[in-house]
């Protein structure tokens, strides 16, 4: 067998070698096809080169947009952007065709290249193309016609479009951040709302600081956010409107209610409730504002989180002896505990994506922000300090804002209460620069 | 030559090694030797033993002279004709929003328009009009044939021209070779084509969470080790999933960023054609 199959690849090969010395043009008959697995690869950042957009509006925002994107894509973690002075070909130039192999000599594999124009009514048009520097093809491009002073949200908007592009998930630059601002001592600190871009741009209170605010939560529907404060000495969640700037309390319960979150379609908001130091989780439709108690239990029961299904609840008790994980159904059935390791689990938030739920852990005096699946497998602890809490998912499920405080000392120093973000890997650990200290973020969904 | 070294050597272990082997210490080092060994006739499995001279230079991944000077020849051509998409009449419905509205795909056209500058002709409605003249000449790639590709209407017989260029020299005498030696790669060989390609690979960011996701792709090589024409994406239906496609380019860009290949000088036909499947999940701890 071995021989006859020997003598037919040689004839083969003979064949093939004839076949080659006088017609160069025929193709050898090809044996079996070799192929190799490629298992490994380089999970360093995708090198990119980011130009500043040519401007031609008189406005001067190229340089400035290129900035905000290439802040945007490296803080990702995902994109290493090349030093645009070693760029050889000019902005300018590149407005008819980019010269490929010019940004091949120094390594980029993506080139955006991009313009700002004054159109006739005045208005901005600043477009962007992304470019496949080894295959030599547009990836994507977009038009934007807008205000001057909306740049900076264009610039986010080109961010997405580029990470989407590039990796396969949407984006989320184009976001916002509502957190409370912490100020003053620490015997009598003032909280106040406050929201930002994502990247902790253009940051603005939303309340006053006369009364004490925490947890606030977006509305994935809606301008609104739903939060606790302490009006009167009594915790209540409120529910604030960005577009109006009113606020009104939610229900008028006889107990104190709070960690309160909405529900994936908008329209109800879940939240503890507790009477006579039993709080169990309820929830209100937003509309009938009819209440509807979900738990029924001695322990404490607090911290639901929907699924982004709106089927399943997951949030934490005590009621197996320490705080740990449970999932219930969205009408309240059958609670099962996810979470068994040691330590104890507080926050647990769903993933928009649905895959993962984030929460934050105490062991040992420590804590972590940590994932795990809905079913309770895979925990995985991504971040660790002396006070790690309040996770926040951006929209597409693959990085978490939280906030982390540093011990405070004898002398009265230190205690900075700072936001973070950690990526789904546990790598790219970056803090997001705010005016004032700050705690308790919340992402907002993608912008409409 | 390492392969005969292993050869002499084990002989010379077993000569000089067995009676040793009442003793404990040198018991140790034999199963060094072995492993060694062991690759060693993977490699030369099918062949005669006789003639181990001809595999040592394919262990080393350099052999050839040629290649490795030309890379940047060897980019340059491809830019032929580039423009992608260009032709088409963009698409973008008016704007108008209030605060902004992207607008589907700017097409690429548009900019050419404005500034002609460089090549007047290149303006025409015609999709590819540009063809710059030197490109052309080299490997004879078709960017046209990348889109399509990309497109995934390819399946052209694109062997034609860049074998009869890629061939002139340097093939003749391997393929004469050839014929002689085992037509199969060794690991080492393996190894090298591999190692060269996860090199340039850069696993996207989406696989990395987790997305299991596995694309194949088939390349086809001249004997320098470039392309001959783009490569093809085994299951190109699935490109409309953004993971999918996303992945996919990435493994085109890896080979791309890769080429030409460091290949053997000889066994031509086994690595003219190539089908490589990306697999990130292992390097990602499953």
């Amino acid at each position: 067998m071995k021989d006859v199959r020997e003598n037919y690849v040689r004839g083969a090969r003979l064949l093939a070698a004839l076949a080659l010395a006088c017609v160069a043009f025929l193709p050898v008959p090809a044996l079996a096809v070799l192929r190799i697995d490629i298992t490994q690869g380089n999970v360093d950042p995708l090198p990119i080169a980011i130009p500043a957009f040519v401007d031609t509006s008189g406005e001067g925002i190229g340089g400035a947009i290129g900035g905000v994107i290439t802040s945007n894509l490296e803080r990702s973690g995902l994109f290493a952007a090349i030093d645009p002075a070693s760029f050889i070909q000019k902005p300018e130039d590149m407005r008819v065709q980019p010269r490929f192999a010019d940004w091949r000599l120094i390594d980029a594999q993506a080139l955006i290249s991009g313009s700002v124009e004054r159109r006739d009514d005045g208005r901005l048009k600043i477009e962007f193309r992304l470019w496949d520097v080894f295959s030599e093809q547009q990836m994507t491009g977009l038009v934007y016609s807008t205000t001057t002073d909306n740049w900076r949200r264009v610039a986010h908007l080109i961010s997405d479009a580029v990470y989407a592009r590039l990796t396969g998930e949407s984006g989320y630059f184009d976001t916002r951040v509502v957190y409370v601002a912490e100020s003053g001592p620490a015997q009598n600190r003032v909280k106040r709302l406050a929201i930002m871009d994502q990247d902790g741009e253009n940051s603005i209170f939303l309340t006053d600081g006369s009364h004490l605010v925490l947890t606030p939560r977006f509305s994935p529907t809606a301008q609104e956010i739903t939060y606790l404060s302490y009006f009167l000495g009594r915790p209540r969640v409120y529910i604030y409107n960005i577009d109006t700037g009113q606020q009104e309390v939610l229900g008028d319960f006889p107990g104190m209610t709070f960690a309160p979150r909405f529900s994936p379609d908008g329209n109800r908001v879940i939240m503890s409730l507790a009477i006579d130091g039993n709080s169990d989780v309820y929830v209100m439709d937003l509309r009938t504002r009819l209440t509807e108690r979900l738990t029924r239990h001695p322990a404490i029961d607090t911290s639901a989180s929907y699924s982004p299904d709106g089927e399943s609840v997951v949030f934490n008790s005590d009621r197996g002896g320490t705080q740990q994980l449970y999932v219930m159904a969205a009408d309240g059935g059958r609670p099962k505990r996810i979470s068994f390791s040691k330590g104890r689990y507080a926050t647990p938030v769903w993933s928009p994506r649905g895959d993962l739920v984030a929460f934050t852990k105490l062991l040992r005096g420590r804590f972590f922000i940590g994932v795990m699946r809905p079913d309770g497998t895979g925990e995985r602890l991504l971040t660790e300090s002396y006070l790690d809490e309040g996770p926040t998912w951006a929209p597409n499920g693959r990085v978490i804002m939280f906030f982390r405080q540093r011990p405070r000392n004898a002398d009265g120093s230190g205690g900075e209460t700072r936001l973070w973000s950690i990526d789904l890997t546990g790598y790219n650990e970056r803090r997001i620069v705010t005016p004032m200290d700050a705690s308790d973020p919340a992402w907002s969904p993608l912008l409409q | 030559m390492i392969s005969a070294a292993g050869h002499g050597a084990l002989i010379t272990l077993a000569y000089a090694g067995l009676p040793l082997l009442f003793e404990p210490a040198p018991v140790a080092n034999i199963p060094i030797t072995v492993e060694i060994v062991t690759i060693a006739e993977e490699t030369a499995a099918p062949r005669p033993e006789p003639k181990p001279e001809p595999e040592t230079p394919k262990m080393e991944p350099e052999p050839e002279p040629e290649p490795e000077p030309e890379p940047v020849v060897a980019e340059a051509p491809p830019e032929p004709e580039p423009p992608p998409p260009p032709p088409e009449q963009r698409p973008k419905p008016p704007v108008a929003l209030a605060a902004l509205d992207p607008e589907p795909e700017p097409d690429p056209a548009p900019p050419p328009e404005r500034k002609p500058a460089p090549e007047p002709a290149a303006h025409k409605a015609p999709p590819k009009p540009r063809i710059k003249p030197k490109k052309k000449p080299r490997l004879a790639f078709d960017a046209d044939r990348i889109a399509a590709l990309l497109d995934k209407e390819e399946e052209e017989p694109p062997p034609p021209k860049p074998l009869a260029e890629a061939e002139p020299p340097p093939d003749e005498r391997p393929t004469a070779r050839i014929s002689n030696i085992s037509d199969r790669l060794t690991l080492s060989e393996l190894d090298a084509i591999r190692a060269q390609i996860q090199r340039c690979w850069s696993v996207p960011g989406g696989a990395r969470d987790g997305h299991e996701l596995i694309v194949t792709i088939r390349i086809y090589l001249s004997p320098d080790g470039s392309l001959i024409r783009p490569p093809e994406i085994a299951d190109a239906s699935e490109m409309a999933d953004p993971y999918y496609r996303t992945m996919a380019e990435s493994a085109v860009r890896a080979v791309r960023k890769c080429e030409p290949l460091r290949v053997p000088s000889t066994k031509y036909e086994d690595w003219r054609e190539i089908e490589l499947t990306f697999n990130p999940r292992e390097m990602l701890g499953g």
